[in-house]
């Protein structure tokens, strides 16, 4: 069964790049450009995983991944953050949250999708 | 019978006439008789030892023949005539041989039993000596006037001197006094028993206090009024040698405080404490610190697009590359990853100026942080075939720190030992434990730092010139960091080396 990635990312050029290598893979991509059609995406589609930029306008990429994890609906679905930041504060504000899918990363479309494969194996 | 009385009354008379000579020769004071006309009578034996005459010389002879000036004689003779003596009046004498004696002269009048003036008896009592020693007085008392005179103009000119140099002392205290009152820094002096003695305008201001309400107070005394805490605490904490130290007075007010001793003939006789205003300095720092780290942050997005794109560009998601392409592609895909890395480091040091860059110091296992960071380079180490050995101490080392940052701070001291020595080298790394501290050692077998450059090797941007030629990559700051990560644990670092042979880092945590 075909697997369903919400990418929730403000940079289009970055998003595009992710979608089309996620699209070559075989996933199911559905897009967002902001935290706020993100968190309504992640309750709409369904996603298998969500792939979430920290840095986003509006509601702030953390502020993204709290509303999921607290919400019963979303809170299984694994996260993978995608930043380029290396800053320990927005680290330590996610890592609070102790997920056990949450995979920091700052990595490249190519290691992202090998680590996407490695959460999604049953 | 009265004859008998009479021979016995003429006798008695002539004894009582041997009796005066006898008397008048063994006189010291020459003494002449003279007649009411002025002709000298009698003289006695000094007085011919005084002018050299006889005595029958003399008698017949008038008063004035002795004494050189003949109307003053006369004169005095009137005087006595009318007067009946006169006393110490000063004449010349003439003596023989014309030698000129000063005489002080006295005379007494005769009368005879009816009263009638029958002439004078004259002393005179040489005083050429008394002269002498008038004149050598007088001398003297000129010599002393002249050499008091001179002290006395001596000593105009030097009270003169002394009050020039008192105005110039004073103009001189004027100056300092208007320096330190107009001052745009605040200063503070403490004397030895540390009380405040000296507080100017501007440091009132800083401080908000009155220079009346705190002048003369202990610190002791001071403790309770608000502004003063941090600078009694800085008093307290730098007293021995210079210090420097920052001072946050709310938002709107940031001091640089200075501590200096005050030292006379290598005495301390006080403490001087300068507050330099740095608000603004410190609020551009911001803006800068600020600008740098918003538009390296900016520039993060693209260069990652770049990154991605050229990553799936290599993997051959845009269609079939030709080799010429592909090598191209990677060498762009290397200068992505450098100026990502650069611009990590920028992000490091706007974070570090800002004095935010530790977190949360954990008790951490310093031999893990050591080994965690040599994992990095495996694959590198191997390629340049050195030998690496790390020499630990058999008990776990526990420190108290910022573990990513202290493994960032050994990563760049290994990242540089290894770059900079050549495929083949040795790699020795120690770890020691001391009562106090921690000692971490890295020693390679390198290219080493040239001595000229020793100096700069912690500062920003800074690059050997011999490394330059053999490595063109590098930032530069990688030690600049390193050195602040180490500081900011209150640690040390320093290193030795020598070109050609190889360079030791040395860094020391406090535990």
């Amino acid at each position: 069964m075909t697997k369903k990635i919400l990418i929730i990312e403000d940079d289009e050029f970055l998003r595009n790049l992710m979608v089309r290598r996620l699209v070559k893979e075989g996933f199911e991509v559905v897009e967002a450009s902001n935290g706020k059609t993100g968190l309504e995406k992640s309750k709409t589609e369904n996603p298998d995983l969500i792939l979430l930029d920290l840095i986003l306008p509006g509601i702030d990429g953390s502020e993204v991944l709290v509303k999921i994890k607290k919400d019963p609906a979303t809170a299984p679905i694994p996260v993978i953050i995608i930043t380029n930041l290396d800053q320990k504060e927005n680290n330590k504000k996610t890592s609070d949250l102790a997920v056990d899918y949450l995979i920091k990363a700052q990595l490249d479309p190519v290691e992202i999708t090998e680590r996407i494969k490695k959460v999604l194996q049953p | 019978m009265e004859d008998e009385k009479f021979q016995i009354a003429k006798e008695d008379l002539e004894d009582l006439e041997i009796y005066i000579k006898e008397f008048s020769d063994f006189l010291p004071l020459a003494v002449c008789s003279v007649n009411p006309v002025g002709v000298i009578i009698n003289v006695n034996k000094a007085t011919e030892d005084l002018t050299s005459y006889a005595s029958l010389e003399l008698v017949g002879e008038p008063m004035s023949t002795i004494f050189l000036d003949k109307n003053k004689v006369e004169e005095i003779e009137k005087e006595i005539a009318n007067k009946g003596s006169i006393h110490g009046r000063e004449l010349i004498l003439i003596t023989k041989d014309k030698k000129e004696i000063p005489m002080s002269v006295s005379a007494s009048i005769r009368r005879d039993r009816e009263g009638s003036y029958i002439g004078y008896f004259m002393g005179l009592t040489n005083i050429t000596e008394l002269k002498k020693f008038q004149e050598g007085l007088e001398e003297k008392v000129k010599e002393r006037t002249k050499e008091l005179e001179d002290s006395k103009k001596s000593l105009i000119t030097t009270l003169d001197e002394v009050k020039e140099a008192k105005g110039n002392a004073e103009e001189e205290k004027n100056k300092t006094l208007s320096i330190i009152t107009n001052f745009t820094d605040g200063l503070l002096v403490f004397d030895k028993e540390g009380k405040l003695s000296l507080i100017n305008p501007q440091a009132e201001i800083f401080l908000n206090v009155k220079s009346k309400d705190v002048i003369e107070k202990s610190i002791v005394d001071l403790k309770t009024i608000s502004f003063f805490e941090s600078i009694i605490k800085i008093f307290n904490d730098g007293t021995e040698s210079a210090a420097k130290q920052e001072l946050f007075f709310g938002k709107n007010l940031i001091l640089d405080a200075s501590t200096v001793s005050i030292v006379r003939r290598e005495k301390k006789i006080g403490t001087l404490i300068i507050l330099h205003n740095i608000t603004r300095e410190k609020a551009i720092e911001r803006m800068k610190s600020d600008f740098v780290s918003l538009t390296a942050h900016q520039l993060r997005t693209p260069l990652a697009g770049i990154k991605w794109a050229l990553k799936l560009l290599l993997k051959g998601d845009f269609g079939e590359i030709t080799e010429e392409q592909k090598k191209f592609a990677e060498e762009m895909s290397q200068s992505t990853e450098k100026m990502i890395s650069l611009i990590g480091n920028l992000l490091d040091i706007t974070k570090i100026e800002e004095g935010r860059y530790l977190f949360e110091k954990v008790s951490s296992d310093m031999e893990q942080v050591i080994l965690s960071a040599i994992s990095l380079y495996k694959e590198e180490i191997k390629n340049k075939k050195l030998k690496i050995k790390f020499q630990k101490p058999k008990n776990v080392v526990k420190v108290k720190i910022d573990a990513e940052k202290i493994k960032l701070a050994v990563d760049n001291l290994l990242d540089n030992a290894i770059k900079y020595t050549n495929s083949g080298g040795k790699l020795e790394l120690e770890l020691s434990c001391g009562i106090k501290e921690v000692e971490f050692k890295i020693k390679d077998s390198g290219l080493g730092i040239p001595k000229s450059q020793q100096e700069r090797v912690f500062s920003k941007f800074f690059r050997g010139e011999n490394i330059m030629k053999v490595q063109t990559e590098g930032t530069g700051l990688g030690l600049f960091i390193t050195k602040n990560i180490i500081e900011a644990h209150g640690g040390k670092i320093w290193f030795d080396s020598k070109e050609g042979k190889g360079t030791t880092f040395y860094f020391t945590l406090p535990i």
